[in-house]
């Protein structure tokens, strides 16, 4: 009897779900409100909650932050604002002391049942998370009304347009970065002597437009004399990603979660570079020690190629920060800070944020990069010119006031931020890695990385 | 004395509740309250929506393709393993003295970590594989075995390897339960090999048989791992099962998703679950020790 | 033979396909046995797969060139941390096999002897709780541990391990066949619960019992997904999710510690499969 039973109840549920997916009709009740789990919890922290002015947030409360590594400049500042703010606990969990194999993914998996489970920090590290899907989901807390709500906030004390970098069209932030990191693109002085047409073409361009350069590069290659002139010092695959990225919405449509990679564009793209690679323009097997030997362009980062763009001689010349077929000049993710949607201490997390920015943290040697706030800027600039001048990297003189002001200008330009999930990134690279390698061909790496692409976008 | 029948009548049930409340409190409520996150449409905001991801599910391609596979799978790879350890059993039972050591040899690939063994069954079925050299000898194409639609037979063979060991021991377990007696006067009605084995040994192989294919069942679903270590996330159509789907749900933090497929799981494991325990119970009642 | 009901040439004929099978069987332990004799060189120059043309083939070598014992040498001094890991693995595991085999039994014997209604149904439950897969309870189980303030220790991984319902089924199965009468008659003679426990019920389920603690010790020695969660500090992890990070930098060391990794475990088989095959022995029910 009770085996029947349970038969029965087993087959109702089946022909119920089989039922649901057949029907139109919706079972839907109108959503809730989102509920807030931590709310009922918040057992220590104050909700703080300051309504309209910003000088009523009570600084009591605890606040949790996760990253992936220890940061000698956070442990730093929670340190200090701690000591600042008496009943305040900054707690700081790192995943991992050094970075290893398998830590990005291991990071991934602990965060995410975190998150899921509603026990999640209220501070997030970006450090290589996917920005998108996590966006989607709803994890990260709108930042843009706090920094509308903050009036030191400004273009006087902060390069707003790399705060609100990642501000989504339809006028979100959901992270904001407390340091800048860009890619420089720069050309070889010895090559361009005596090429006044492609100077020309170089002094015109505002900013280094990836597909532009290389083929400006590829001119200067084939018209020098100089024996073992190489277009970029780089291998084949980072060479495809940083075409693909030039014109990243041909390929992959973001927003309508498409890609669009099994297309000829890619596929003749694929086999350019491959042309490229078999006519040696990327010098594979150069002999560093015995060979002179030129690279038409260069890839740096944005503190060393200021100083070598304007150390004389250096050799490098028409530095220019990266940016994609559109003009826009994108920082790397990988820099910025989040809120958790859920937390309960939204604001007090926001104050912390605040700290981060402030002068006193971002003026600390252990912001590897340039600072968001001014006059942390202005100390980083310091910083890296008596570094690299003292360390004689160069031959010539820089002007100090020089150096600072070419990093301003470049700084003053980005206007975006690169939040593609890395995920895609790697499966783009070990595709294209097995074409470069001869395991299969261009067609059947187009027609895979689309399949894959298309099932990470779309898989829910 | 009556006091002490009474406690004592009472101790079985205190044997229970300890594995009852650790099994509730870790496993059945954790279930039962994970249906909840099948009914909201996203795990951080937790609003409402009813049925709404079932409903997706049954829509959604690249589920209804690892549903697919994973059926096909389990059917292919339940039969060959229940038939091939069967097989091997008898054949070790009878092995006498050596029997010891065959029976060791078959249990050995249950205790190569997953992380080896998937190494090597890469290095033997990869494009530049092992077993492509032997093929090349004989002048056959060579393709990457773990790529092509021969995916799902490469899977098999790998569950096989890994798991016949393991039903093996059981049937050896359950074969020397046999009573020995029934062979006796089997044998002195003059019955041939074949109705022996089909009425004596199959009949009292029955509760085994049962247990061997409840833990078959188990087992298929943790041939993930080797897959998963070989081909990724984003594994080719032919590899593609279940578990993919849910691991990548869990990654896209879509638990509501993950949670609805392993319900819908579920009712066919309860379906396929109720039909052997009946088979079962029906099948053990002519069994006479 | 005669008895299971196989012929005679038949048998030949299945020990000529056995000896093929046990080639196959044996393969990737005696690869990963040999290899873990290589030098680390010529680990990488046999397998490393990047930039090889097409119709060249990896070289599974069974015989190094030069026999060293470089890769344990490293593995064991060079990173003291693996010897660190393994006793890690050791210690998740011991406290879930003997656990896991005490609960179980008590359930198994409950369930064996206890008559009520719903018992079927109850015992139905826990077969298909042990069939889902992992993540499912993943989930629920950080969200105890964390009420609890165990996500940071073993004791996360050791508790659910304990209580997992494998154990309270095979040995279900395993002690079905124990016969009323025979327990009525002890419980005539006057023993308790308990004793017919020790005395009778145990000793005839030694082969389940057997088989539980393998297989626990295999599911616990291979986990990795648990201890990324629930474990962080990385002296504290277990040698699973070392191995499981086989990159193709580390393929040196990876051979020589996947040898040490499967030895206590084949071990472990080798010393309790003859338990498994003795099976249960019914030669008291005859008096």
């Amino acid at each position: 009897m009770e085996k029947k039973l349970k038969t029965l109840t087993a087959l109702l549920l089946c022909i119920l779900c089989i039922f649901s997916a057949c029907g139109k009709g919706e079972v839907r009740l109108p959503p809730q409100e989102s509920k807030k789990p931590e709310e009922s919890r918040a057992a220590n922290g104050t909700n703080g909650s300051a309504k309209e002015s910003n000088t009523s947030t009570e600084m009591k409360g605890e606040i949790s932050i996760s990253c992936l590594l220890e940061q000698e400049f956070l442990t730093a500042a929670a340190k200090q604002f701690m000591d600042n703010y008496p009943d305040v606990t900054v707690t700081i969990n790192a995943y991992k002391k050094t970075l290893e194999p398998g830590s990005v993914e291991d990071y991934q998996t602990y965060l995410n049942t975190k998150i899921m489970t509603g026990k999640a920090e209220d501070i997030f590290f970006i450090s290589f998370l996917p920005v998108t899907k996590y966006s989607e989901m709803g994890v990260f807390e709108d930042l843009s009304k706090y920094i509308l709500m903050t009036p030191e906030m400004n273009d006087e004390n902060y390069f707003m347009n790399v705060l609100q970098a990642a501000k989504e069209e339809s006028g979100e932030t959901y992270i904001i970065p407390y340091m800048a990191r860009f890619n420089v693109l720069g050309f070889s002085d010895t090559l361009l002597k005596n090429q006044t047409e492609i100077e020309n073409k170089l002094k015109a361009l505002k900013s280094a437009e990836f597909s532009e350069c290389m083929s400006q590069s590829r001119h200067l290659v084939d018209s020098t004399d100089k024996k073992n002139a190489f277009l970029i010092q780089m291998n084949e695959v980072s060479y495809a990603t940083y075409l693909i990225k030039d014109s990243l919405s041909q390929f992959i449509d973001v927003k309508n979660k498409k890609a669009n990679i099994d297309t000829t564009a890619y596929i003749d793209l694929l086999k350019s570079i491959k042309e490229l690679s078999d006519g040696n323009y990327f010098g594979s097997g150069i002999d560093f020690y015995n060979m002179e030997y030129y690279f038409a362009a260069t890839m740096d980062f944005d503190v060393q190629a200021a100083f070598y763009s304007l150390d004389e001689k250096a050799g490098i010349a028409y530095c220019m920060p990266l940016s994609e077929r559109q003009g826009n000049i994108a920082i790397s993710a990988n820099a910025c800070l989040a809120v958790n949607s859920a937390s309960a201490h939204k604001d007090l997390a926001w104050e912390f944020i605040k700290y981060l920015l402030s002068e006193e943290v971002q003026s600390l040697p252990s912001i590897h990069g340039l600072a968001v706030n001014r006059q942390g800027f202005e100390a980083a600039v310091e910083r890296y010119y008596s570094y690299y001048s003292d360390s004689k990297k160069g031959n010539g003189k820089v002007d100090k006031a020089a150096y600072g002001q070419l990093l301003k200008n470049w700084m003053e330009q980005i206007n975006d931020c690169d939040t593609m999930d890395s995920a895609i990134w790697s499966l783009i690279e070990e595709e294209n890695g097995k074409f470069f390698s001869d395991m299969q061909t261009a067609e059947d790496t187009a027609k895979r990385l689309q399949m894959k692409i298309n099932q990470y976008f779309n898989e829910e | 004395m009556i006091k002490m029948r009474k406690w004592n009548n009472k101790l079985p049930w205190f044997m229970l509740i300890i594995s009852l409340f650790g099994f509730s409190f870790f496993y059945l409520i954790p279930f039962l309250v994970s249906f909840l996150y099948s009914i909201v449409d996203n795990p951080i905001n937790m609003a409402y929506c009813g049925l709404k991801n079932y409903m997706e599910l049954f829509h959604n391609p690249y589920f209804m393709r690892g549903l697919k596979n994973t059926a096909v799978f389990m059917l292919i790879s339940i039969t060959l393993n229940m038939m091939l350890s069967l097989g091997i059993a008898l054949v070790v039972n009878s092995a006498g003295s050596y029997s010891k050591y065959l029976s060791l040899i078959f249990l050995i690939p249950l205790a190569v970590p997953s992380a080896t063994s998937a190494f090597f069954w890469e290095s033997f079925f990869g494009l530049h594989g092992t077993f492509n050299k032997f093929l090349s000898n004989f002048n056959i194409n060579t393709i990457d075995w773990l790529d092509s639609k021969y995916g799902m037979i490469v899977m098999v063979v790998i569950f096989i390897w890994k798991n016949v060991g393991y039903n093996m021991a059981l049937f050896l377990s359950g074969l020397s339960n046999i009573p020995g007696q029934y062979y006796e006067y089997a044998d002195m009605e003059g019955a041939s090999r074949l109705w022996n084995f089909r009425n004596i040994t199959l009949v009292y192989l029955t509760p085994t048989s049962f247990l061997a294919l409840i833990m078959t069942f188990v087992n298929s679903f943790k041939v993930f791992k080797e897959i998963y270590i070989i081909t990724g996330d984003y594994p080719p159509d032919s590899l593609y099962v279940l578990q993919h789907y849910m691991n990548n749900m869990f990654l896209s933090l879509n638990y509501s998703k993950l949670v609805s497929a392993v319900y819908i799981l579920t009712m066919v494991i309860i379906l396929f679950v109720a039909c052997v325990f009946r088979t079962e119970r029906r099948m053990s009642m002519d069994l006479h020790y | 033979m005669d008895k299971i009901g196989l012929s005679r040439k038949m048998t030949r004929i299945f020990y000529i396909l056995f000896a093929v099978i046990i080639v196959i069987y044996m393969a990737p332990l005696i690869v990963t046995f040999a290899n873990s004799f290589m030098s680390s060189k010529e680990v990488e120059s046999n397998y490393s797969i990047i930039g090889m043309e097409t119709d060249t083939y990896i070289n599974m070598k069974l015989i190094p060139e030069k026999v060293t014992l470089s890769q344990y040498f490293e593995l064991l001094f060079d990173t003291p941390v693996y010897l660190n890991m393994f006793w890690n693995s050791v210690k998740i595991v011991v406290p879930v096999v003997i656990g896991q085999i005490v609960v179980s039994s008590l359930a198994a014997y409950a369930f064996t002897v206890l008559k009520f209604k719903g018992k079927e149904l109850l015992f139905f439950l826990y077969i298909i709780v042990m069939l889902l897969p992992l993540q499912v309870t993943l989930m629920p189980n950080y969200i105890v541990a964390d009420w609890m303030n165990i996500t940071d220790s073993y004791l996360a991984i050791i508790l659910p391990g304990i209580f997992n319902p494998l154990g309270v089924f095979l040995l279900r199965q395993f002690m079905k066949s124990m016969p009323d009468a025979y327990i009525e008659s002890a419980q005539i003679d006057g023993a308790g619960h308990g004793r017919i426990f020790t005395a009778i019920a145990l000793p005839m389920v030694k082969a389940g019992i057997a088989a539980t603690a393998m297989l626990t010790l295999l599911d616990y020695w291979n986990l990795v997904d648990q201890a990324v969660i629930f474990i962080q500090n990385p002296k504290a992890q277990p040698l699973s999710t070392f191995l499981a990070r086989i990159n193709s930098g580390e393929l040196g060391i990876a051979f020589a510690g996947s040898c040490f990794y499967a030895a206590p475990v084949l071990l472990v088989l080798l010393y309790g499969q003859e338990y498994l095959k003795k099976g249960i022995s019914l030669a008291g029910i005859k008096s």
